[in-house]
C-alpha cells in the first residue's frame, strides 16, 4: 500500500474521530447548559431575582454556551495527524501489532535500505479488516445522552407542578432584559410617584396600587441617602380586589429610595427620590438714599445681614439675586406693590422705590417651576420726627410781680434740623382762633442747627399790667414742604398785685404747714399704735398690723403731695431730706409693719416690730424738722415779694441810667421810651409803697416786728421822695437835658439801694441770731463731749482694773465689770443725746458747706516676722523703669474719675529702690490735666512697720516726674513711681519715701511731697521726719490739714503743709507763678468768677434759697482755674467753662424765681420722679455740716 | 440589764450635754447666719453696693446664689467673681461694743487664687443719726482688722479675730468711734481672675475680756 494512499485513509479516520468527539462535547455541554437553567429558574421561583442576578444568570449561560461552540469549533477544525490516529487505530485494533505505526515512520524517515525498502513493500495485516466503528467511545456518549435527557427531563417535569410559573422564570432567565415579571399570588399593580423630584423640605407621599391574596402584607422599603434603611409595614391585603396603600414623609431633607414590597409579590425596583432646595434670594443689597434736607450720606448694605436705617423719604434701591430662574420679584409691604426688573438673566431682579412708611419690605418671587419665595427685610423708618422742645423754665405758672421780666429757658432739638424758633404771645381772648404776637423769631437760613437752647427775657412788667401773661414756644423743622411743628404748653404768667401773689403764697404755705401737721399727727398716732401692738405682740391681729402699714402709706401719700406742689419748695432746704426720708424709711417702714404677722420667730419679730419702731420714729422726728422748715421758709420768704418788686424797680432804674448817661455822653437825644419809662416808674414806686403798708397790714397779727418794718420802708421811701426824684428826672428828660436828669436818677437809684439794703440786714439780724442759738448748742455739745471724755478715761481705768483683776478675784472683776459696763451704757446713751441735741437746729440755714468730707480708716496689720531687717526682708532689690512716653499724652487726657479697687496695706516694709527714668522737659506738656476730685476721701492708715533705718534709706526710691491724671487704685498701699492728681494717695503704714513728689496728695505722712493737698481738713502722720524745707512750682492750696502730735511737717509748700498746727508755712513758688491773679488775666477773671459764685451761693442761702446750680457753678470755674493754672488743652478748659456757664443759668433761673415769688400753678405739679437718683450727698448740705461738726467736736474731745 | 440601761443613759446623756453646752455658751451674734431665714436666705447680708455708685461693685448681689448643699456643706452662699470685678460678701450689720474683742469662724471654698477675709469697724456716716440698725449705705468704715487670706479649692475653716489684743494709740483712736461691724470676704478682682467662693457655717462670737491700748506704739 502507498503511504500516501494510507495517510489518506488515516485522516479520514481523524475526521470521523474528530466528529465522534464533538458529538459527545455537545451533549455534556447541553446537559450542563440546561442544568444550570434550570437551577437559575427553579431559584428565581423561590427568590426571584432581581434584574442584575437575571443578567448574571444570563451572562453564565452565554458564557457555558460560548465556550461550548468554541469548544465544538476547535475539535471539528482540527485537523488530525496520520500519526496520532495511526496510535488511536493501534490502540483500538491491538491486531496491527505496531505494522500501521512502523509503515508510517519508515515510509516518512526516506531511508532506502533494503529493511525498510521491504516493510513498507509489505500490507498491513488486517487493515482492509479494521471496523472504525468500534472506535467510537459509546460509553461517554451514551451517559452523555443520558445526562442530556435527564437534563431535558428536567425542563419539562415542573412544568405540570409549579405551571406557569416555570416557563416564566425560564424565560426570565434566559431574557433577563424582558419585564416579565415573575408569577405571584399577590402583585404590585402601580407605584406613585416612582423616581420623582421633591422640594426640599417639603412633604413626599409614595403610595401604590396591589392586588393579591388577604392577608399579604405590605411593606415600604426607604433608604435615605444619608442613613439607615427602614422598612415600614402599611398593612395587610383584605383581598377584595385592588389595594391602595401610601406613606407620607414629612419635611424631607435628604435624598432617598424606596419601594414597595407585597406579600410574594416580586420585589420591584427602587424608585429614587431626589431633592431641590427652595427658591431663595441669595443676596440682597440696598441702597438708601436719604433726602437731601437730611444731609446724611447715602449707604448700602447688605439686607440679608445688617439693619437698615430708612430716613422717612430716602430711595431705596434694591438688587435682588435667586438661586434658580424666576418669573418675577415683587416688592410690598411699604405701600402698594412693585414688581422689579430683570438685570441679566432671571436671577437677577432690581428696582427702586421711596419709602414714606411701613417697617418692612416683602420680597415675593415664584421660580419657574412654581416654587415660591417670600422674604421680610425690616428696616428702622427714621421719621423726620418733631422737633423736641423742653421748657426748662417755667414750669408751672409763675407770679411776675411789677418789675419782674417774663422769661422762658427752652431748649429745642430736632433730628435733621430747625428752620425757626417762635416766643409767642397767646391774646387772652374767647377767640381761640385769635391770631398769636410773634414776640421772639430765631431763624436759621443757611446753618442746619439740630440743637438750641435759649434764655428769653420779655419787656419789663409794668404795675398796670394785670391779668394773665400767656406766651408759647413754637418750633419748626427744616422738612421742605409741610414742616413739623413742636408747640409748648401755655406758659402762663400771672399778673397779680403784690398783696394778692403774697398772699396766696401764704396759702400755699399754710396748706404745705396743714398736711405737715396732719402728718405729724398720724404719724404720732402710728407710732403710738404700734408701741401698743409691742405691748401685744403675740396676740395683735394681723389686720392691726396691716391698718398701721396702710396709715404709713396714707402719709407717705401726704409727703408725697407736699413735694410735688411747687417743687416741694415750700419745705425750704430740708426738702433733700424730705426726699430721702420718702424714698427709704417712709418706703421701708410699710413692709415692715405689714409683714410682721408673717415673722415666725418670736426674736425675729421683735426685732422687726423694732426696726419699724425705729423707723417710724426717725419719720416723725425728721417731719417735726420739715414742718419747722416749713415755718422758717414761709418766714424767709415773706418779704421775698416786696423784695422783687423793689430788684425789678432797680434794674429798670439801671437801665435808665445807662441810657441817660449815653445821651450825655455821645449828644444824641433822649428817646421819648425813655422818659416815658422813668416817668412810669414813679408810678411803680408808689406801688411799691402801696404793696409795703398792705402787706404790714396783713401781717399784723401774726408778725408786728416785720409789719413796723415795713411801715418804716414806706415811710422811708415817701420820706425820700423817690419818686419825685423819678418824676423831676422824667421832666429833665423830656427837655432832652440828660446832664440834668442824671443826678435825679442817681439820687433815686441810691436811694432804692439803700432800701434793699434795709431788707437785707433784717434777714441778716435774724440768721445772726440763729446763728448764735447754734453756736450756743455747739457749746453746750462740747461740754458734754468734755465729760464723756473724763467717762471714757474711767472707762479705760475701769477695764485695766478688770484685766489686772481677772486672775485674782473673780468677784471683784464681776464688779468692776458691771461697773464699765454702766459707764459705757452712760456713755452710748450721751453720744446718742448730742447729735439729737444738735439735730434739732436741722432747718437752720448754714451759710458755708463748702467743707471737704475726708476720714481715715485704721487697718490692723501683723507684720510679716523678720522683715524688718534684711536677715529677715532680704536685702533691698533695685528696680529700674526705662522712661515712660506714653505717659506724656496721657497726662493731658483726664478720663473722669476711675473707680477703685479694695486697698489694704502690706506686711512688709518697702524693699525696693524703683529708679525710674525722668521724662525730658521739653517732652512734658505744660500740666496734668486735672480730674474732678471725689466728694469724701479715704485715707487708709495704720501703725508703721518697723524696719532698719538703714534698709529704710536703701530702699528710698528716685525723684519721677511720671504723672497721670488718675489711676485705678486697687491691692497693697505702697509708695508708687507714678504721680497722680486724683489725691487718691493713702497715708498706709511705711514711711514715704525721701524724694521730692508733688501730683495731688490727700492728708498722708510727713514727707517730702510738694504738691497740693486736696483734703480741706485732716491729720498728717508720723512718718519721715528727716524732710527739708523746699520751695514749690505750683503753690496752689494749702487745705486745714493738722500735724498728728510728733509729726514734722516744715514748709514745703501745698502737699504736707500743716497750715495754722504746723511747723511753717509753705514758701511761694518760682518766678511766675501759674495761677496768676494779676487783674486782667484769664485766670484773675475766674477767681474773680468763683469767688462771686461762691459769695452769691453764701448769700442764697443764708437767705433760704436752695441753688445747687450755683455750687456746681463755684465748683466747675475752680475746675476751670486749676486747668488753666495746669496748663491744660484749651478744649478742658472750655468744657468746664461750658460747664459752668450752664450751672450759672440754671442758678439765675433759681434765683429769680425765687425772688419773683412764683408760687404754685392751678394745675401744674413737679413729680417727684427724680427721687430715686437723689443721692446721699442729697441730704441737707447744713445737716450734714452739722452732725459733721458733731463728729470733729467728738474727735477733738476724746 | 436595767442597771446596764441606765448607765448607758447617764452616759448617752452626759457626752450630749458636754457637746451643747459649748454651743450654749457662745451665742452666735450673726444674724441669719446660716442663710435660712424664711424671707431671704441673704436677709441682712451685704450684698448690694449699686449704693456706692463703684462700677466695679455693680451688679455684685446679681453674683449670689444659694446652694442648699454643696461638697458636704449644707446652705452654702455661692459668689461668682467675674474677671476683673470685685466681689465681696458682707456678713449682716452687728453692734460693737467698745473695747470689746469678738471672733469669727466660718467655712471657706475658693477655686480662685485668694480671698481676703477680715472684720470690718464702722461709724455712723456724717448726716445719719444714731438709731436702730442702719444700713451699709448709712455706715462709714473706719476700722478693718487684720486680714487672713485663703485659697485652695477646699473646704477650710477660717478665723478672724478683732481687734487685736493689744492694740496703738493710733489704733485706738479709730477704734473708739467704731459702732457697727461685719466680716468681710472679697477677691481684689485686680489682682485675679474669673472664679467662685463659697461660704458656710458663719459663727462671730465675744471673746472675753477687752483689748488693751499699748501706749508705747507708734503714732
Amino acid at each position: 500500500m502507498a503511504p500516501v494512499t494510507l495517510i489518506g485513509q488515516l485522516v479520514k479516520v481523524g475526521r470521523m474521530l474528530n466528529r465522534w468527539s464533538a458529538e459527545v462535547r455537545f451533549t455534556v455541554g447541553m446537559s450542563v447548559i440546561l442544568f444550570i437553567l434550570e437551577s437559575m429558574a427553579a431559584t428565581d421561583i423561590m427568590l426571584p431575582f432581581q434584574r442584575g442576578g437575571r443578567v448574571v444568570a444570563w451572562g453564565l449561560l452565554v458564557i457555558l454556551v460560548g465556550v461550548l461552540v468554541e469548544r465544538l469549533f476547535r475539535v471539528l477544525s482540527r485537523r488530525p495527524s496520520p500519526e496520532l490516529v495511526a496510535v488511536s487505530v493501534e490502540q483500538t485494533f491491538p491486531q496491527l501489532d505496531n505494522h500501521l505505526i512502523n509503515f508510517l515512520l519508515f515510509s516518512a524517515s526516506g531511508r532506502k535500505d533494503s529493511f525498510t525498502t521491504a516493510y513498507l513493500n509489505m500490507d498491513i495485516p488486517h487493515w482492509n479488516e479494521l471496523d472504525f466503528r468500534a472506535m467510537k467511545n459509546l460509553r461517554t456518549l451514551r451517559r452523555a445522552q443520558i445526562a442530556l435527557g435527564v437534563a431535558i427531563a428536567l425542563t419539562l417535569i415542573p412544568y405540570p407542578l409549579v405551571g406557569q410559573a416555570w416557563p416564566v422564570a425560564m424565560g426570565r432567565i434566559i431574557n433577563p432584559f424582558s419585564n416579565v415579571a415573575p408569577v405571584s399570588l399577590t402583585h404590585i399593580l402601580s407605584t406613585t410617584p416612582g423616581n420623582a423630584t421633591a422640594l426640599q423640605g417639603g412633604n413626599v407621599s409614595a403610595s401604590c396600587q396591589v392586588k393579591g391574596k388577604a392577608g399579604h402584607e405590605v411593606w415600604l422599603d426607604v433608604r435615605p441617602a444619608d442613613g439607615t434603611a427602614k422598612t415600614y409595614n402599611l398593612g395587610a391585603l383584605k383581598g377584595h380586589g385592588v389595594e391602595g396603600f401610601s406613606n407620607t414623609f414629612f419635611k424631607v431633607t435628604t435624598a432617598m429610595q424606596y419601594r414597595f414590597r407585597a406579600g410574594d409579590s416580586f420585589s420591584p425596583d427602587w424608585y429614587a427620590i431626589t431633592l431641590r432646595p427652595p427658591l431663595a434670594f441669595t443676596a440682597i443689597s440696598v441702597k438708601v438714599v436719604p433726602p437731601s434736607y437730611m444731609l446724611i450720606p447715602p449707604r448700602q448694605y447688605d439686607a440679608q445681614a445688617a439693619a437698615i436705617d430708612v430716613p422717612v423719604g430716602s430711595v431705596v434701591s434694591l438688587e435682588v439675586k435667586c438661586n434658580a430662574p424666576v418669573n418675577g420679584v415683587v416688592l410690598s409691604g411699604f405701600g402698594p406693590p412693585v414688581a422689579l426688573s430683570r438685570k441679566g438673566d432671571d436671577k437677577v431682579w432690581e428696582g427702586s422705590v421711596i419709602v414714606t412708611n411701613g417697617s418692612g419690605f416683602v420680597l415675593s418671587a415664584t421660580a419657574a417651576n412654581g416654587d415660591p419665595a417670600e422674604t421680610t427685610l425690616g428696616y428702622n423708618l427714621m421719621p423726620d420726627r418733631s422737633p423736641t422742645l423742653t421748657i426748662k423754665y417755667p414750669k408751672q405758672s409763675v407770679v411776675l410781680l411789677p418789675g419782674g421780666a417774663p422769661s422762658i429757658d427752652f431748649a429745642v432739638s430736632d433730628d435733621f434740623g430747625l428752620d425757626e424758633i417762635t416766643i409767642e404771645q397767646v391774646l387772652d381772648t374767647e377767640d381761640k382762633t385769635a391770631p398769636a404776637t410773634v414776640l421772639k423769631t430765631y431763624k436759621w437760613v443757611t446753618s442746619k442747627t439740630r440743637e438750641y437752647t435759649a434764655l428769653w427775657k420779655g419787656d419789663i412788667r409794668k404795675t398796670s399790667d394785670t391779668g394773665n401773661l400767656t406766651l408759647r414756644v413754637v418750633a419748626k423743622d427744616n422738612r421742605p414742604g409741610v414742616k413739623n411743628v413742636a408747640l409748648s404748653s401755655s406758659l402762663v404768667f400771672t399778673l397779680d398785685e403784690a398783696s394778692v401773689a403774697a398772699k396766696k403764697m401764704e396759702e400755699a404755705a399754710k396748706k404745705t404747714l396743714d398736711d405737715l401737721n396732719r402728718v405729724i399727727e398720724l404719724q404720732r398716732e402710728n407710732i403710738a399704735q404700734t408701741k401698743q401692738l409691742q405691748g401685744i405682740l403675740n396676740t395683735s391681729a394681723p389686720d392691726q398690723w396691716m391698718e398701721a402699714g396702710a396709715r404709713q402709706e396714707t402719709i407717705r401719700g401726704i409727703v408725697k403731695q407736699v413735694m410735688e406742689k411747687g417743687g416741694g419748695r415750700s419745705l425750704g432746704n430740708l426738702l433733700g431730706m424730705v426726699r430721702k426720708l420718702y424714698a427709704s424709711e417712709m418706703a421701708e417702714v410699710i413692709p415692715a409693719l405689714q409683714g410682721v404677722p408673717g415673722v415666725k420667730e418670736a426674736a425675729q419679730k421683735v426685732k422687726q416690730v423694732g426696726r419699724a419702731l425705729s423707723m417710724e420714729e426717725k419719720i416723725l422726728r425728721q417731719l417735726t424738722f420739715a414742718e419747722e422748715a416749713a415755718k422758717q421758709a414761709l418766714y424767709d420768704s415773706k418779704n421775698n415779694s416786696l423784695v422783687g418788686i423793689l430788684d425789678g424797680i432797680m434794674g429798670q432804674q439801671d437801665k435808665i441810667i445807662k441810657a441817660t448817661g449815653l445821651c450825655m455822653t455821645q449828644g444824641i437825644a433822649v428817646a421819648a421810651s425813655v422818659t416815658a419809662d422813668q416817668d412810669s416808674l414813679g408810678s411803680e414806686v408808689s406801688a411799691f409803697i402801696k404793696a409795703c403798708l398792705a402787706a404790714a397790714e396783713a401781717g399784723q397779727g401774726e408778725d408786728k416786728d416785720n409789719a413796723a418794718f415795713l411801715v418804716s420802708i414806706a415811710q422811708g421811701c415817701e420820706k425820700e421822695k423817690i419818686g419825685g426824684d423819678m418824676l423831676l428826672a422824667a421832666e429833665q428828660l423830656e427837655k432832652n437835658v440828660p446832664v440834668a436828669a442824671m443826678p435825679h436818677e442817681q439820687n433815686a437809684y441810691a436811694k432804692l439801694l439803700a432800701i434793699r439794703k434795709k431788707f437785707d440786714e433784717a434777714t441778716a439780724q435774724v440768721d445772726k441770731e440763729k446763728e448764735s442759738e447754734m453756736v450756743e448748742a455747739l457749746k453746750e455739745a462740747s461740754a458734754k463731749l468734755a465729760k464723756l471724755k473724763d467717762m471714757e478715761e474711767k472707762l479705760k481705768d475701769a477695764m485695766d482694773k478688770v484685766e489686772e483683776n481677772k486672775d485674782k478675784n473673780s468677784k471683784k472683776t464681776d464688779k468692776l465689770e458691771e461697773e464699765a459696763d454702766e459707764i459705757q451704757k452712760n456713755i452710748k446713751e450721751a453720744l446718742q443725746q448730742v447729735p439729737k441735741d444738735l439735730d434739732i437746729f436741722a432747718h437752720l440755714n448754714v451759710g458755708n458747706d463748702l467743707v471737704e468730707d475726708v476720714f481715715s480708716t485704721f487697718e490692723e496689720v501683723t507684720q510679716a516676722a523678720g522683715s524688718e531687717n534684711e536677715s529677715g526682708g532680704g536685702p533691698v532689690k533695685e528696680k529700674a523703669v526705662a522712661k515712660r512716653e506714653y505717659l506724656a499724652k496721657d497726662m493731658e487726657k483726664a478720663k473722669g474719675l476711675l473707680d477703685d479697687f479694695e486697698m489694704w496695706l502690706g506686711k512688709k516694709p518697702d524693699a525696693t529702690k524703683v529708679t525710674v527714668e525722668a521724662a525730658d522737659k521739653k517732652e512734658m506738656p505744660e500740666g496734668v490735666a486735672l480730674t474732678p476730685l471725689q466728694t469724701e476721701m479715704n485715707d487708709i492708715i495704720g501703725d508703721l512697720l518697723k524696719q532698719d533705718k538703714e534698709e529704710a534709706k536703701k530702699a528710698d526710691d528716685g525723684a519721677i516726674n511720671a504723672a497721670v491724671p488718675d489711676l485705678e487704685m486697687g491691692g497693697e498701699v505702697m509708695e508708687g513711681d507714678t504721680t497722680t492728681f486724683s489725691a487718691k494717695g493713702k497715708s498706709g503704714n511705711k514711711e514715704p519715701d525721701h524724694k521730692e513728689q508733688d501730683g495731688r496728695s490727700n492728708v498722708g505722712r510727713q514727707g517730702m511731697a510738694n504738691g497740693e493737698s486736696a483734703a480741706a481738713s485732716g491729720t498728717i502722720g508720723k512718718g519721715d521726719d528727716n524732710i527739708e524745707a523746699r520751695r514749690t512750682q505750683d503753690p496752689t492750696q494749702s487745705g486745714q490739714v493738722t500735724a498728728d502730735g510728733e509729726a514734722d511737717t516744715k514748709a514745703t509748700g501745698g502737699g504736707k503743709l500743716g497750715s495754722g498746727k504746723g511747723d511753717g508755712w509753705g514758701d511761694g513758688g518760682g518766678t511766675t507763678r501759674m495761677d496768676s491773679a494779676e487783674k486782667g488775666s484769664g485766670a484773675q477773671s475766674l477767681a474773680m468768677m468763683t469767688k462771686r459764685a461762691d459769695t452769691t451761693y453764701a448769700q442764697a442761702s443764708m437767705k433760704g434759697m436752695r441753688s445747687d446750680s450755683l455750687k456746681n457753678a463755684a465748683h466747675h470755674l475752680r475746675q476751670a482755674e486749676d486747668a488753666v493754672s495746669k496748663g491744660a488743652p484749651i478744649g478742658e478748659i472750655a468744657e468746664w467753662k461750658r460747664k459752668a456757664m450752664a450751672e450759672l443759668k440754671k442758678a439765675k433761673i433759681e434765683l429769680g424765681e425765687r425772688s419773683a415769688a412764683s408760687l404754685d400753678g392751678r394745675n401744674s405739679t413737679s413729680m417727684v420722679n427724680d427721687i430715686v437718683e437723689a443721692s446721699p450727698d442729697e441730704a441737707p448740705a447744713k445737716y450734714r455740716g452739722l452732725v459733721s461738726e458733731y463728729y470733729k467736736k467728738l474727735n477733738e474731745s476724746l | 440589764m436595767k442597771h446596764v440601761n441606765r448607765i448607758l443613759g447617764l452616759v448617752l446623756g452626759g457626752l450630749v450635754v458636754m457637746a451643747v453646752a459649748p454651743v450654749m455658751a457662745e451665742s452666735n451674734l450673726c444674724f441669719n447666719s446660716s442663710f435660712s431665714s424664711t424671707n431671704d436666705p441673704f436677709e441682712g447680708w451685704g450684698l448690694d453696693y449699686d449704693w456706692s455708685g463703684n462700677s466695679k461693685q455693680m451688679g455684685n448681689h446679681k453674683n449670689v446664689s444659694f446652694l442648699s448643699e454643696f461638697k458636704g456643706r449644707s446652705n452654702v452662699l455661692k459668689m461668682a467673681i467675674p474677671a476683673g470685678y470685685e466681689s465681696k460678701v458682707e456678713t449682716p450689720i452687728m453692734e460693737y461694743e467698745p473695747g470689746a474683742r469678738y471672733k469669727c469662724t466660718f467655712d471657706l471654698y475658693a477655686d480662685i487664687g485668694n480671698v481676703r477675709v477680715l472684720f470690718l469697724g464702722y461709724a455712723l456716716a456724717p448726716g445719719v443719726p444714731p438709731g436702730d440698725l442702719p444700713k451699709f449705705s448709712d455706715l462709714r468704715r473706719i476700722y478693718k482688722g487684720d486680714a487672713q487670706d485663703a485659697s485652695g479649692a477646699s473646704w477650710k475653716s477660717m478665723t478672724v479675730i478683732f481687734p487685736k489684743e493689744e492694740i496703738s494709740e493710733l489704733a485706738y483712736k479709730h477704734l473708739k468711734k467704731v459702732r457697727y461691724m461685719t466680716v468681710m470676704m472679697f477677691v481684689p478682682g485686680a489682682t485675679f481672675g474669673a472664679g467662685t467662693f463659697c461660704i458656710s457655717t458663719v459663727k462671730v462670737v465675744k471673746l472675753p475680756g477687752k483689748c488693751k491700748v499699748l501706749k508705747s506704739a507708734s503714732k
